[in-house]
């Protein structure tokens, strides 16, 4: 046997030793690949631009999601359900692009959660009158079928959006160290929430909308990873280009994903492998000492 | 029994070394020492797989699985009363009573119809029933003080529905229920065994609501147990001698009551993959708490106290951490604390391919409102709550205990004439 090969297989055993002391093997499909060596410290000014386009990018879904909700009011207004609960999914869509859902996690504060809270912690759930926003006309649209009711709780839900000012928003996003940290979390979890909330159907009120949900939850994802991209690829040169086709898998399986048990059972292993390769950016891009 | 089993029993029920249930706090009432193991703890490598417990007195002022040291295996099932009428109600609880005498005791039961009649024990433990440390701890809701039996001036003060916290995600299907059983002993197949057969004898009087399985798990690898999160879950418990301040029901409660105690029940499903994604810095700045060793983050050991005064800004353990707002330790909040008698659960799979695992919360206490609601509000919106969903449980109050071979559940209760106080 040659000397090189001779080292070959004591590397071979090497790693078998490794392995077998705990090594985590993982499915291949969730290789982000390493951190690199000694990454540099994020400094809070390395955030801020970042931070300005994803504001911009909020910005833009609410002006398209403005005349969606005014849509639907005429809907309603015209009596017309079907056509209500078509525009209703339309500005549902473009909501949830911002990266936004149920309130998790407390993006846009209080006013967040009075546009897409859930009824589940309110006292008398679904009839609290502090079930306010898109869920709340979802259940009037899809499962009270009170056209009515969704007229006067869609009236309430556009005033709620037009309180999402530049004010307000950058209120919520403020630019201190601790609260740009809050903000590079939404890279893992507004999938994480797409899993726990969209695919369990947790925070369904009729509309059964989860598959076009998550394709929202990704696109909002793609945009963190998109504004973040240069500071992610010199600290975790594999992550983006795996996450990036985890990202494609999701899509392509939530096409798929009518088909029965088998289908679904491949998007939920799609959205969990990609929150695998998502876990580590939080910890990565952080700020030294941001918490104060 | 030796020394080392007696340790191995306490060490199983999580109490060793920790400031949780201290050896006096066996069952009120109870002999401690019998309480303690005979065989070796089942989770113990080499263990006697037919080791049992031995029995836990079953009579006393109070009922036992309060301040009993946590067995390895828990069933938690919330009834509601079908009975119509004060007398069939009192029935029920004389069957239940009769039932649980037999069952904690253990031994061979009775068949007086021989072959002509189906067995009068399932069997499942054999013909010669070991007790198996049985508790059976028996709990009323609010809704059993209802028109239906004339109970209603005779409510528990603080008894209520529970109604949602703004974190929880409650399933009417798994909250409430006119009674709550607690059954907790050596084994799982000796609880089962004895839900069969409680369940059994009062066909027609009671239908089951809910029912949730839950284990302790082993000191890992020494002190109280992790829950699924990782963490010592316990640690801070109150110590026995102030069960009359925190525990026992207060003299400002209906006579009847005397002896019981308010039991919480939350069915709290921990999100344990998106747990596994977060870094163990920020599980332990969640927390509190070392997570290797359960020391809180000031400290070295599990048993160390926080101290919060030293740190007020919150830069060793967060403000927000879950420790520190449960129980911030001031004396205002010295009033607060409760008896946690908490259990691991595992229930399959979510329907999103997340496995469904939790914790079986449970604690007692002196008032709802004073203490666990008190905390409970506090802990709205901790950074916790992502990773967790009370998805079910209730309010109980678990009634006092059966004092003799005469006596039986609620007899103080309801013997108390319709409307009258």
């Amino acid at each position: 046997m040659s000397a090189r090969l001779l080292s070959t297989v004591a590397a071979l055993a090497a790693m078998a030793a490794l392995t077998a002391c705990g090594q985590t093997t993982r499915t291949t499909d969730t290789s982000a690949g390493p951190v690199a060596p000694n990454p540099a410290p994020i400094q809070t000014e390395q955030l801020l631009g970042p931070m300005g386009s994803y504001e911009t990018y909020v910005y833009r879904h609410l002006a398209t999601l403005r005349p969606q909700l005014a849509t639907l009011q005429q809907d309603l207004a015209a009596n017309n359900a079907s056509a209500a609960k078509r525009d209703w999914q339309k500005a549902r869509i473009s909501w949830l692009q911002i990266g936004q859902d149920d309130q998790q996690y407390g993006a846009f504060g209080n006013l967040g959660g009075a546009i897409d809270g859930l009824a589940a912690g309110l006292k008398g759930g679904a009839h609290s009158a502090a079930f306010t926003g898109f869920h709340r006309v979802e259940y009037d649209l899809y499962t009270s079928h009170n056209l009515h009711a969704a007229q006067a709780d869609t009236a309430k839900l556009r005033s709620l959006v037009s309180q999402m000012t530049p004010q307000t928003v950058t209120k919520d996003l403020a630019l201190t160290p601790k609260s740009l940290d809050t903000w590079v979390l939404r890279c893992h979890e507004i999938l994480e929430d797409a899993l726990r909330d969209s695919l369990s159907r947790n925070d369904d009120y009729g509309s059964h909308m989860e598959l076009a949900s998550v394709s929202a939850d990704v696109t909002a994802t793609r945009e963190m990873l998109s504004v973040l991209g240069p500071l992610i690829q010199p600290r975790m040169p594999g992550l983006l280009s795996t996450a990036a086709r985890q990202l494609r898998t999701i899509d392509a399986r939530i096409k798929a994903a009518h088909g029965g048990t088998a289908a679904r059972e491949r998007l939920n292993a799609s959205v969990s492998a990609a929150l695998e390769t998502l876990a580590p950016v939080s910890e990565v891009i952080q700020i030294t000492n941001a918490n104060t | 029994m030796s020394d080392t089993d007696r340790r191995n029993f306490l060490r199983r029920a999580g109490i060793v070394g920790a400031g949780a249930l201290g050896a006096g706090a066996l069952s009120g009432q109870a002999d401690s020492a019998n309480l303690l193991a005979d065989g070796a703890p089942q989770n113990q490598a080499g263990a006697d797989p037919a080791a049992t417990l031995p029995a836990v007195p079953f009579h006393g002022t109070h009922q036992a699985g309060i301040l009993t040291p946590r067995q390895p295996a828990g069933a938690w099932v919330a009834f509601d009363v079908t009975a119509d009428t004060r007398q069939q109600l009192t029935d029920l609880f004389k069957a239940i009573t009769n039932e649980v005498r037999f069952l904690t005791a253990g031994g061979v039961r009775p068949d007086p119809h021989g072959t002509f009649a189906p067995p009068t024990d399932s069997g499942t433990l054999g013909t010669d029933v070991p007790a198996d440390g049985l508790t059976a701890t028996l709990g009323v809701g609010a809704s059993l003080f209802d028109h239906r039996f004339g109970l209603a001036a005779y409510r528990p003060r603080r008894l209520q529905a529970m109604t949602p916290f703004p974190n929880d995600n409650l399933d009417p299907a798994r909250t409430g229920g006119d009674l709550l059983l607690q059954l907790c002993a050596g084994s799982q197949d000796t609880v089962l065994h004895a839900l069969r057969q409680i369940t059994r004898v009062t066909r027609g009087g009671m239908q089951i609501r809910w029912c949730e399985d839950g284990f302790a798990s082993p000191a890992r690898p020494t002190g109280v147990p992790r829950n699924h999160f990782a963490f010592k879950d316990g640690i801070a418990n109150p110590l026995p001698d102030a069960a009359p301040q925190l525990l026992w029901a207060a003299a400002s409660e209906p006579a009847w009551t005397r002896g019981g105690t308010y039991h919480v029940v939350r069915i709290i499903q921990m999100f344990t993959e998106f747990w596994d994604r977060v870094s163990t810095q920020e599980q332990q700045q969640m927390i509190g708490r070392n997570r290797d060793s359960g020391a809180p983050l000031d400290g070295s050991k599990e048993t160390d106290t926080p101290h919060y005064g030293a740190d007020p800004a919150g830069n060793v353990i967060p403000l927000t951490a879950h420790i520190r707002v449960a129980n911030p330790r001031t004396a205002k909040t010295e009033k607060e604390r409760i008896y946690r008698r908490g259990y691991n659960y595992d229930r399959g799979v979510d329907l999103n391919g997340n496995l469904d695992m939790g914790l079986l919360f449970n604690a007692f206490c002196q008032d709802l409102d004073r203490q666990y609601i008190a905390i409970q509000n506090r802990l709205v919106g901790e950074p916790m709550v992502d990773y967790i969903s009370p998805v079910g449980g209730g309010y109980f109050f678990a009634l006092p205990g059966v004092r003799d071979k005469s006596d039986h559940f609620a007899a103080g209760l309801l013997t108390l004439s319709s409307g009258a106080r």
